[in-house]
């Protein structure tokens, strides 16, 4: 059975929200799990084992964007908040040209934000760790298949101007999420369901 | 001599048009949805094909129905159920309906029959694949089903008077598309001509289920009098085409504006420029003069025959009959051989008639000039990319975006209850949408983000002392919770008509109005409110049917022509 990537990113923003970011960062976390998987990546599964890590509480953003190596207070980054920073502050990467990112959580969570970033600044940029090498030019992906890809953690992600695209990977329409993952989801999602009560179906319901 | 400057007529600016009054005082144009399906279906010589029609004398069973384009073909799938009186409902609360369909991408197998049969009934309690582009169910009219079919069953013709009356022998109650219960998303059939305007998958699906239900009224009427060893009547075509679809429409419809804003500025600014190009034309023709004038009359029969039991609405219409009746008389009084006599007439209806008279009119001017504007559906759908915050804009392009679009957010009190007295937000019982009220339920933390006018008065109060040449980025890794606020203030800022200049959380905010705005651009007449929340309209009311859809009778089929009336 496959969802269309309309749930999938619905379901995912639901999660984020039930999961306590803000609306505006749920809503981000619902596009970069659709965009992840309109590219055949599981996005779902790596969303549903950032939800579910005990040690989520322990990532952080990075202390100082300027800096050339990002870093948390924790020793974990938010993939989610550096993600959003990587986007908001891509007009300074055509001078920064390369940032290491200390300790990302799920690493493959930042790559829609590095293509977003490609986007803004109109060339290509490159996110890499491990055997994983990854680039976006904001329109097209070149993916990697190694299985780091959906790693739980990484100890450098370096994100580089100095890269090129090479073949591009194709866009996919349905997303093939697994049962447990989706479970997982639906948990968060539910946090922001509001139990029924005789008033409010009284004063409320259309 | 100096030159006469040429006169352009302007855009109604947002300040105007994106008000929730005006915006629920919207009519269907030939820019709606249901109109741009039909003339589009006639011009490509669509066919449609009765494939399978297996319902017993009881009314249980399936049939499909088949529209077959120039390249490609798609079915109505449709199941029809024996549904306890009890168990019938409108509310996405109900598990049982009086028939269940999806419009299937292609003719179906007996494969896809018989997994269709096994989720389609139970509608959001199943699934649909790739292959299905909409799901959605319907419900009869108590009022008029039995009636119709026993006038036909006895050999006779229902009564006109009731037909006129109801309007619709069933109405949906639910629609979907775009990847909801695993459907098809938009982007499987954006590229195709058929699918390029705005819910045309959903348009066709109705206009099949209307075809469905004639066929399956005459059904009924026939095994009911062969039962009775008799003929039945065959349905009079002229009433069967006075029958429409109605449909139910709560709350689950209302956040839609809301969360589609570029989408939602794509139907306006097309609206606005029909608009304005008519009101650039220098010299009608006499032809599209009696093209108007015409329609005019014909449109304002729709008006005669709309019933509403609702005071709101009671009220809306006894304006806007007061309004037809000095249109009427301004019209007699007009000099057509003047410059530019729309824009007289318009600029006319703006000082003088209500939001109701003056959007009706403004419809009607639209209609002699498809040639003109029909073009604008092209550019109603939204097919863009997400782009995603510019953090390098600064603060002072913010505060003056702000200034432009939302100095009215900022100018309310957001601290007084009655401008936060209601909260939007999705039940557990049935995840259907409500809107509650703040401060006598438990549901503010609960609160979906269908606030803006409060949320971007909240970004510009916090921004308001911050250096102008700040990045945002900046400004938002101290506020991130403001990230919602300033994304949509930079969709606005390209999309001038997506934001609506109205406090959606209020203690008088009518969400009516947001239905009726977008049920408009769908093309629906006869907007019936049942509450400030909901409400019952008909659709494709008086539109051939799909076996005698014509470029002749393709476009204006919405206007009744007199029923009865001599040639």
């Amino acid at each position: 059975m496959t969802h269309s990537l309309n749930e999938v990113e619905a379901l995912a923003k639901k999660a984020a929200r039930g999961a306590g970011l803000s609306w505006g960062e749920a809503d981000e976390a619902g596009k970069a799990v659709r965009w992840l998987c309109g590219w055949g990546c599981d996005g779902v599964g790596i969303l549903a084992r950032w939800l579910g890590s005990s040690e989520r509480e322990l990532d952080n953003a990075p202390l100082s964007v300027s800096d050339p190596v990002w870093r948390a207070p924790s020793g974990r980054l938010d993939p989610f908040q550096c993600g959003a920073m990587l986007s908001d502050f891509a007009h300074r990467l055509p001078e920064q040209r390369r940032i290491e990112l200390a300790g990302l959580s799920f690493p493959l969570l930042i790559f829609p934000f590095v293509a977003r970033s490609a986007q803004h600044i109109r060339q290509p940029v490159s996110v890499s760790w491990g055997a994983v090498s990854m680039v976006s030019d904001g329109h097209g992906v070149t993916l990697s298949d190694d299985a780091g890809l959906l790693a739980d953690s990484c100890d450098i992600a370096v994100v580089s101007l100095d890269c090129a695209m090479g073949a591009p990977a194709a866009t996919v329409t349905r997303a093939h999420p697994a049962a447990d993952d989706l479970a997982v989801l639906e948990v968060f999602a539910h946090r922001t369901y509001a139990p029924a009560t005789e008033e409010s179906r009284r004063l409320g319901a259309g | 001599m100096g030159q006469v400057a040429e006169f352009i007529a302007p855009l109604r600016p947002p300040e105007t048009v994106m008000r929730l009054a005006r915006l629920g005082s919207l009519h269907q144009s030939r820019l709606s949805f249901m109109r741009i399906l039909t003339r589009h279906m006639s011009r490509q010589n669509w066919h449609f094909e009765k494939r399978q029609f297996q319902i017993d004398d009881t009314g249980v069973g399936h049939a499909i129905l088949t529209a077959h384009g120039p390249e490609r073909s798609y079915s109505l799938v449709a199941f029809a159920h024996d549904l306890p009186d009890e168990m019938r409902s409108d509310r996405v609360i109900a598990t049982a309906w009086d028939a269940t369909f999806t419009l299937f991408d292609g003719i179906p197998s007996e494969d896809d029959i018989q997994r269709l049969s096994q989720n389609i009934p139970l509608q959001e309690a199943g699934r649909v694949t790739e292959t299905e582009l909409t799901v959605s169910r319907a419900n009869r009219s108590v009022r008029l089903w039995g009636q119709v079919i026993e006038a036909l069953a006895e050999g006779k013709q229902p009564d006109i008077a009731s037909i006129q009356d109801v309007g619709y022998l069933m109405r949906t109650t639910a629609v979907y598309g775009s990847g909801k219960l695993g459907a098809a998303d938009r982007e499987v059939i954006a590229g195709r001509p058929e699918f390029s305007a705005p819910f045309q998958a959903e348009m066709l699906t109705v206009y099949l289920i209307r075809w469905f239900v004639i066929e399956l009224v005459q059904h009924l009427a026939n095994a009911r009098a062969a039962a009775a060893n008799r003929s039945a009547a065959t349905l009079d075509p002229e009433i069967a085409r006075a029958l429409g679809v109605g449909n139910s429409t709560g709350l689950g419809m209302a956040p839609f504006l809301l969360n589609h804003p570029q989408l939602l500025n794509n139907w306006i600014t097309a609206r606005e420029h029909a608009i304005q190009a008519v009101r650039n034309i220098r010299r009608p023709s006499e032809a599209e003069q009696a093209q108007f004038k015409n329609l005019l009359l014909r449109n304002a029969t729709i008006v005669q025959t709309w019933r509403s039991a609702h005071p709101i609405q009671q009220e809306k219409l006894a304006a806007l009959t007061a309004d037809i009746a000095k249109v009427s008389a301004h019209l007699s009084r007009m000099d057509w051989a003047a410059d530019y006599p729309w824009n007289g007439l318009f600029e006319w209806s703006a000082r003088t008639l209500s939001l109701e008279g003056q959007e009706w009119l403004a419809s009607t001017m639209l209609e002699p000039y498809g040639h003109v504007i029909d073009g604008y559906a092209e550019c109603m759908s939204d097919d863009s990319t997400h782009r995603g915050i510019d953090g390098a804009m600064t603060v002072g392009q913010l505060r003056s975006m702000l200034q432009d679009t939302y100095a009215w957010a900022s100018a309310l009190d957001w601290t007084e209850n009655a401008n936060i007295a209601r909260a939007w937000y999705v039940s557990e019982e049935k995840l259907e949408p409500r809107l509650g009220e703040r401060f006598e339920e438990p549901i503010a933390d609960y609160e979906q983000p269908l606030a803006p006018g409060r949320d971007i008065a909240a970004l510009a109060a916090d921004c308001a002392e911050c250096p102008s040449t700040m990045p945002i980025a900046e400004f938002l890794l101290a506020h991130p919770q403001h990230r919602y606020a300033a994304q949509r203030v930079q969709v606005v800022q390209r999309a001038p008509y997506a934001e609506i200049r109205d406090n959606t959380i209020s203690s008088d905010v009518l969400p009516i109005d947001m239905l009726r705005c977008k049920l408009s651009f769908f093309g629906a007449t006869k907007f019936d409110p049942r509450s400030d929340r909901w409400v019952r309209i008909c659709m494709f009311g008086n539109a051939p049917l799909p076996y005698e859809l014509t470029s002749q009778n393709a476009d204006f089929w919405v206007y009744p022509q007199d029923v009865g009336a001599t040639a």
